[in-house]
């Protein structure tokens, strides 16, 4: 049975659609995908306010009318914090943090994690010995408190220097899977086939292995982006975060900081709420994936 | 009165893509101490056939027509509870690979003795163990091998195991899907050697089932050829070896190479196997037969007498000639 | 024919070896392969035919160099080809290739039917654009897979078994290669399926000139299909013969046994039962013995429990690993005909 039309120039795009049907099915994965969808909402939103007025700029917005936090308001639709900056725009510009955060660190390790996976798969013997050693050291350093210790030592960080904190340190975990999963393919006829062709490793790391292993990369991808933003909002509440930089654990950290905790619930639920939902939506699209993934993965067998 | 009849039996699954009819219309029956085979090649239902008959349909198969009369009684209209009476005692099944279904952490005598002792709690330990003993010998097991696991056993002796376990509580009908595929050469001999002489000494009834002709022609008495769902002849070996009267049989013995042959005698069949959620009207074989006529996409083929006990389905060729000699 | 043969292989083994446990069990050595020697000669199509663990597919493997001999040299076009490394490696895949037991494993189910075929052409640099275009659909139309406009677009887990593999067949013959060995290409086929390789391989042969080295357990197909068969067991060879002279006058007790248990039927009076086989397992002897000997029922000598029988010439084209029929001990056969022929 041909396929037609788009899916026959870009075969991905038949599987896409495939999997889309599965994953409809899933009401995790609906609710999931929809908080997402609406967060990035937010996060694109997030350019609009200081846009409107320079007062609602979440850094450095200041209204002239109002010097401490105040609540709800029509001018200041979840209220302001204690200088005055509106708390609505803070939120939205934090959507655009976490997202930025969670998705750069979450590619980065896992871009570290596949290929160290792979090639401690692929090489076997003394190169995959020397690289899980490597991985098992990793993964016992609590990330959190590494970088507490140098942020300590050297200060502030900045925001991308955290995100490259959290890419090293959480790698092993993706890379324990890809190996395993490189070491079965590795098994199959079709790597034989490849090498009797005449392909040299690296073609068949990368043509070979590299697109059977990346649909579990992508997977776990959405596990470590909830690992990533909760790890920034920890340093950021903290008190380690990045303080030019507006994200969700800093607004918790200055309604703490400025004793505004039980005083200032329009101030405290929101980011806690946000930061709570979007985990929660990453980890459902993750397990909804999984499912995606799996049946497609046996689908690889016979048919017929 | 005949152990096993099935009258026309039909068996579809719901799958993601739609309705699909594994075994459509199938009649046939089997006499007391004899066997009967069926051939086909993969998809063809024999599979599906079996386990209707065992009723051991996966939950999204439906049976949609048809009988199948064991001992007088009709299989379909039983409750579970009552099949679980029937199954072991009197129909026992032999599945593909079913060497697999031995309990590794499980001694080989403490799991046939299970078996025994599952469907005839009267019996005491001593008793099934002395019965596990003459299993054994049956099957050709040295009994020292009793107390082993499996795996510690090659696989012709896990099949032995098997047999040995269809054959413990006496059943008047056993189904074995494929039993020697994953076996190698002289071990299948073996084992299809001593399923026919068992069958000779216990008088078993026997549905084999395997996509293997030669198999097939080795142990059994009449044989069935399946194609996509569909029984297109039946009859006796003999018979139809001499005389194959449908196309598809007439093919299908011609794809196997024989030993005393000529070179390039294999006549394959062209073209693929029907899709069987949207099969064609009329003769399942015809987009693929070399002699096929108009009529035989339209009717719905009905069974054509060639002699008393062979039958084939055919409207190509009622009445006409045997088809062509193979290769 | 006095050409050299194409492919040599002399006195080669394969042995694994276990770790030594760690509470002090010995280290297992298995050999797979037995200090085998055999010859193909151009253009044949050559049967190597064994039960699991025969050796048979490490034969295979050996030949692709996918796995490395401890024992013995690999000849092609008379060049010792056992220790190559980078480009001439490289060279040597571009002459022998070879096709896979399992359809539904060999193709990387990521890649287009286009792209699994033109790999090979891909890696050697052959061709590019259009003309390699050209050749894949010429080698697809070749394999019996036309138009083959139809099936480049395609991915393997849209075509049946039999269309795999024939896409598995036209990969291997894409670069034209001198040898190919084919691992028990239809065992996992249904029948028709399998008979359409058949013929496809004896078509290919003729059209391409390659040599096909058929590993398989299946003697029927064998007979069918090769010029001359080789019998394995146990990592060593115990005849080897032209198909017809193999099947009707088999030799080896291993090769009767083997002909015996091949399911036959009807009107078979004249095919003759060799009764190769013990009922039950000889003790084995510690020592060297013939391979066979635990199974034999014709092992009469006391050679047969002491030495290992080397594979020698018997008349013109076949050769025996047997001290019984060296002697000359009685071993007469006669093969008749079968209704059912298998």
């Amino acid at each position: 049975m041909a396929q037609t039309g788009i899916s026959s120039r870009f075969p991905w795009w038949g599987r896409f659609k495939e999997g889309w049907a599965v994953f409809r099915e899933n009401l995790l994965g609906k609710i999931g995908m929809s908080l997402l969808v609406l967060f990035g909402l937010m996060a694109l939103c997030s350019y609009i306010p200081p846009m409107i007025d320079s007062m609602y700029n979440p850094m450095a917005g200041v209204d002239p009318h109002v010097t401490s936090s105040t609540g709800p308001s029509l001018k200041h639709w979840l209220g302001t914090d204690f200088m005055g900056r509106d708390i609505l725009s803070q939120l939205l510009a934090g959507a655009r943090v976490a997202f930025m955060v969670g998705v750069t660190a979450a590619f980065m390790s896992i871009f570290l994690g596949t290929a160290i996976g792979m090639v401690a798969g692929y090489a076997g013997r003394v190169a995959d010995t020397l690289l899980m050693r490597l991985a098992d050291m990793v993964m016992v350093m609590p990330t959190l408190l590494v970088v507490i210790i140098l942020a300590a030592l050297f200060g502030q960080l900045s925001i991308w220097t955290i995100v490259l904190i959290i890419a090293l340190f959480r790698w092993p975990g993706v890379s324990r899977v890809i190996r395993a999963q490189t070491l079965s393919l590795k098994q199959r006829p079709f790597i034989d086939a490849a090498r009797v062709a005449g392909a040299s490793h690296l073609r068949i790391i990368f043509k070979h292995i590299m697109p059977n292993v990346l649909p579990l990369s992508f997977l776990y991808m959405t596990f470590r982006v909830t690992s990533a933003i909760t790890i920034e909002a920890a340093l950021a509440f903290l008190g380690f975060g990045d303080p030019g930089t507006v994200s969700w654990g800093m607004m918790l950290q200055w309604v703490w900081k400025t004793g505004h905790m039980f005083r200032a619930p329009y101030w405290l639920l929101p980011p806690g709420i946000c930061i709570s939902l979007i985990t929660l939506s990453f980890y459902m699209l993750g397990r909804a994936m999984e499912e995606v993934l799996d049946p497609r993965l046996r689908k690889e067998d016979k048919s017929a | 009165m005949a152990l096993l009849s099935v009258e026309r039996l039909s068996v579809g699954y719901q799958t993601g893509k739609g309705y699909l009819k594994a075994v459509e219309n199938v009649s046939f029956t089997l006499e007391e101490g004899r066997s009967l085979g069926f051939v086909g090649e993969s998809g063809c239902g024999k599979t599906t056939l079996g386990m209707a008959i065992m009723g051991l349909l996966p939950e999204n198969a439906s049976i949609t027509s048809g009988r199948v009369v064991f001992a007088g009684e009709d299989l379909l209209r039983k409750s579970e509870e009552e099949m679980r009476g029937i199954r072991w005692k009197e129909m026992a099944m032999i599945f593909q690979a079913a060497m697999n279904a031995l309990n590794p952490v499980h001694r080989v005598q403490d799991q046939i003795a299970e078996a025994i002792m599952t469907h005839d709690p009267q019996r005491g330990r001593e008793e099934t163990l002395h019965r596990v003993e003459e299993l054994f010998d049956l099957v050709g097991l040295p009994r020292d091998r009793m107390r082993d696991y499996p795996h510690q056993y090659s696989g012709g002796m896990k099949q032995r195991a098997i047999i040995a376990m269809a054959l413990s509580c006496n059943p008047r009908l056993i189904i074995a899907d494929e039993p020697t595929t994953a076996l190698d050469v002289i071990v299948q001999h073996r084992i299809l050697e001593k399923t026919k002489s068992l069958q000779g000494q216990l008088k078993f009834g026997m549905i084999f089932i395997s996509h293997d002709i030669s198999v097939v022609a080795e142990v059994c008495d009449d044989i069935g050829i399946m194609y996509a769902g569909q029984l297109v002849e039946c009859g006796p070996i003999e018979e139809v070896f001499s005389a194959p009267r449908h196309p598809y049989t007439a093919a299908l013995f011609s794809s196997f190479p024989s030993l005393t042959g000529e070179r390039r005698g294999l006549n394959p069949i062209p073209g693929e196997t029907p899709n069987l959620i949207r099969p064609p009207s009329g003769c399942r074989f015809c987009e693929r037969c070399p002699g096929a006529e108009s009529a035989c996409r339209l009717e719905s083929p009905e069974w054509t007498e060639i002699t008393p006990r062979h039958r084939v389905m055919c409207p190509g060729c009622r009445g006409n000639s045997p088809s062509p000699e193979r290769g | 024919m006095n050409r050299e043969p194409v492919l040599r292989l002399e006195k080669v083994s394969r042995i694994y070896r276990g770790r030594a446990s760690l509470f002090g069990g010995r280290s297992t050595t298995v050999k797979a392969l037995n200090r085998v020697s055999l010859s193909l000669e151009d253009g044949e199509i050559f049967g190597l035919v064994g039960e699991s663990g025969s050796g048979k597919t490490t034969c295979g493997r050996l030949i692709v160099k996918l796995e490395e001999p401890q024992e013995g040299k690999v000849f092609l076009d008379a060049k010792e080809i056992t220790d190559l490394k980078g480009q001439e490696l490289k060279a040597y895949r571009r002459k022998v290739q070879m096709i896979f037991q399992d359809p539904y494993q060999s193709l990387n189910p990521q890649l287009s039917i286009f792209e699994s075929v033109a790999e090979p052409l891909i890696i050697h640099r052959e061709s590019a654009g259009a003309e390699r275009r050209e050749r894949v659909l010429s080698i697809l139309r070749a394999v019996g897979l036309a138009p083959p406009e139809d099936y480049i677009q395609r991915y393997p887990h849209q075509l049946s078994g039999g269309q795999r593999q024939r896409v598995a067949i036209a990969r291997a013959m894409v670069l034209g290669p001198e040898v190919v060995v084919a691992d028990e290409p239809t065992s996992m086929l249904d029948a028709s399926y399998s008979a359409q390789i058949y013929n496809l391989l004896l078509e290919l042969r003729d059209r391409l000139h390659v040599t096909i080295l058929f590993i398989t357990h299946n003697l029927a197909a064998a007979k069918y299909l090769c010029d001359r068969i080789a019998v394995i067991y146990r990592g060593t060879l115990m005849e080897v013969a032209s198909a017809e002279e193999l099947i009707r006058h088999p030799k080896h007790p291993y090769t009767q046994a083997l002909i015996d248990a091949l399911p036959k039927f009807g009107h078979c009076e004249g095919i003759r039962r060799y009764d190769a086989l013990l009922e039950r397992e000889r003790e084995g002897s510690d020592g060297p013995c013939c391979p066979f000997f635990a199974r034999c029922a014709k092992a009469r000598l006391e050679r047969c429990g002491r030495e290992v029988p080397p594979l020698q010439a018997f008349g013109s084209d076949c050769q025996v690993a047997c001290f019984c029929v060296e002697s000359g001990e009685g071993m007469e056969t006669e093969a008749g005909q079968c209704y059912f022929g298998v």
